[in-house]
């Protein structure tokens, strides 16, 4: 039978510490909004907290708050198809210069499958095989959203910024 | 070269007053969830007690009533259509179960190995994947209604069979990644050299591997002149003709994929066309097809489990629907 993980306080502090910015990028990209992602952040550790699942790795812990943060992304889009956006202003002062917010832009911009695809691969370094398991899609389906989510921001991204 | 593409989102950070704020919320609904679970733990263990008085209550009630030789059936409570599915990992999944129509019997979907979940699609009996939508929308009350959709290959392994210009895909692909490893570790002894000469130690570096497990001391050997000193602009013009190699593959493999692409739609084009499938149009490498539900029952092609079907989607850019058909990155 697997042990039951116990979350002391320097767990969930040192867990917040490491994976918060990461998790509030990937919301921040998926719901354009601050609030949202900040809530999203939020209730992807009280999940934490609150299941009792132990992890073999570090690497183990970090793919499954991310499935946590990009199901609960998922739910919140799904909720609420009058999603309120932040202009992209707001989200393009995150970068340092016109051609990083370019690609900022052209990355929210995608259809809500290819962007946290993208994310996850080009991002976070993540392998096709994983993000298939992190998404619950086959492997082939993350080859092909992988591929059109390069064709879309190459395409979004010529025809605005260059 | 650093992926543009994580340049820039690494800005992107939570503000120092968030995270304090986020954080004693987070410590807050861990004090309150402990205690909830010792109300939980005290409630469950009450709840038993009474499950199993009640429990016993029937079976007296049931014994009485067999003794006394009445009839006595007991139905399954069953559940059908809709099921829930909670999960912790953030969804509560709803999941309908597919309603019997002709000709699109879900054929793997129900088992426990399908390769697609319901989440993402259908795989029908003809062994051709949908997505979940346009799948929704042929089988429901527009079966009769024409739809555009585009057909992709989904099985991945087809493409590393391919063959281009002689070459196996799967070697073309390979050189690729090949490119990227040597890129990664020249910039690694790059790393390791630069911090060697601005410590100013013993000048000389002694790791045998690079971060990715690779043996770097040929390389650190490579690159050091007589004198011991590191060897920086022979590096860097190693890197640059390296990445320029990289662009060079990069380019190839792109019309390598190109040709998988359009040799697919081609041939899935004719199978289509066999099926009496007429409305079909290849545009930037892709078969586009104009369908009916009630047409698309009548698909039975050869090459199973390799159509990946999706619904054209005509807000996506022009490039995508009949722009170049370049995908280097």
């Amino acid at each position: 039978m697997k042990r039951k993980a116990v979350r002391t306080e320097e767990d969930i502090e040192s867990t917040f510490e490491k994976y918060a910015d990461m998790l509030y990028s990937i919301s921040l990209i998926m719901l354009k909004n601050s609030r949202d992602a900040e809530d999203t952040v939020q209730d992807s550790f009280i999940r934490y907290i609150q299941s009792d699942k132990s992890f073999e790795s570090d690497e183990h812990k970090k793919a499954w708050l991310i499935t946590v943060a990009s199901n609960l992304c998922r739910d919140r889009l799904r909720a609420s198809k009058r999603h309120r956006q932040e202009p992209i202003g707001e989200l393009t002062e995150f970068s340092q210069d016109n051609e990083e917010s370019g690609i900022l832009d052209a990355l929210t911009r995608l259809p809500e499958k290819y962007r946290i695809i993208m994310l996850l691969h080009y991002v976070h370094e993540y392998k096709v095989r994983e993000i298939a398991r992190m998404l619950d899609i086959s492997e082939s389906a993350a080859k092909m959203r992988l591929k059109k989510g390069r064709e879309l921001l190459r395409d979004i991204y010529r025809k605005e910024y260059m | 070269m650093e992926n543009p593409i994580r340049k820039s989102v690494s800005g992107i950070r939570l503000s120092e007053e968030s995270k304090r704020r986020m954080l004693s919320q987070i410590k807050k609904e861990a004090e309150s969830g402990a205690n909830k679970k010792n109300i939980i733990r005290f409630t469950a263990i009450a709840a038993a007690i009474c499950v199993l008085m009640a429990g016993g209550i029937i079976a007296a009630v049931l014994i009485d009533n067999t003794d006394s030789g009445k009839n006595i059936e007991i139905k399954e409570a069953g559940i059908y259509g809709r099921e829930t599915k909670g999960t912790d990992e953030g969804t509560d999944e709803v999941t309908q179960k597919p309603e019997s129509t002709p000709g699109y019997q879900t054929s793997s979907a129900d088992t426990e190995d399908a390769p697609y979940t319901s989440e993402t699609g259908e795989i029908l009996s003809n062994g051709i994947y949908y997505e979940k939508e346009l799948y929704e929308k042929l089988r429901g009350e527009f079966s009769e209604k024409k739809t555009e959709m585009v057909i992709s290959c989904h099985e991945g392994e087809a493409m590393y069979l391919f063959s281009f210009e002689g070459k196996s895909y799967y070697d073309i692909e390979a050189q690729l990644i090949k490119d990227e490893l040597e890129i990664k570790r020249l910039y690694n002894v790059k790393n390791m050299l630069t911090q060697e000469s601005s410590s100013a130690q013993d000048g000389q570096a002694d790791a045998e591997y690079d971060p990715y497990g690779q043996p770097v001391d040929e390389l650190l050997k490579k690159y050091r002149k007589a004198d011991g000193k590191a060897d920086i602009q022979q590096l860097e013009n190693d890197i640059a003709q390296t990445e320029k190699k990289m662009q060079t593959d990069s380019e190839y493999c792109a019309k390598a994929q190109n040709a998988f692409f359009l040799d697919f739609a081609e041939k899935a084009q004719q199978d289509l066309k066999n099926c009496g499938i007429k409305d079909t149009e290849i545009i930037n490498n892709y078969c586009h097809i104009t369908a009916s539900g009630k047409e698309m029952e009548k698909i039975n092609v050869k090459r199973k489990n390799m159509y990946y079907i999706e619904q054209y989607d005509p807000q996506m850019p022009q490039s995508y629907n009949d722009g170049d058909t370049v995908i280097a990155e």
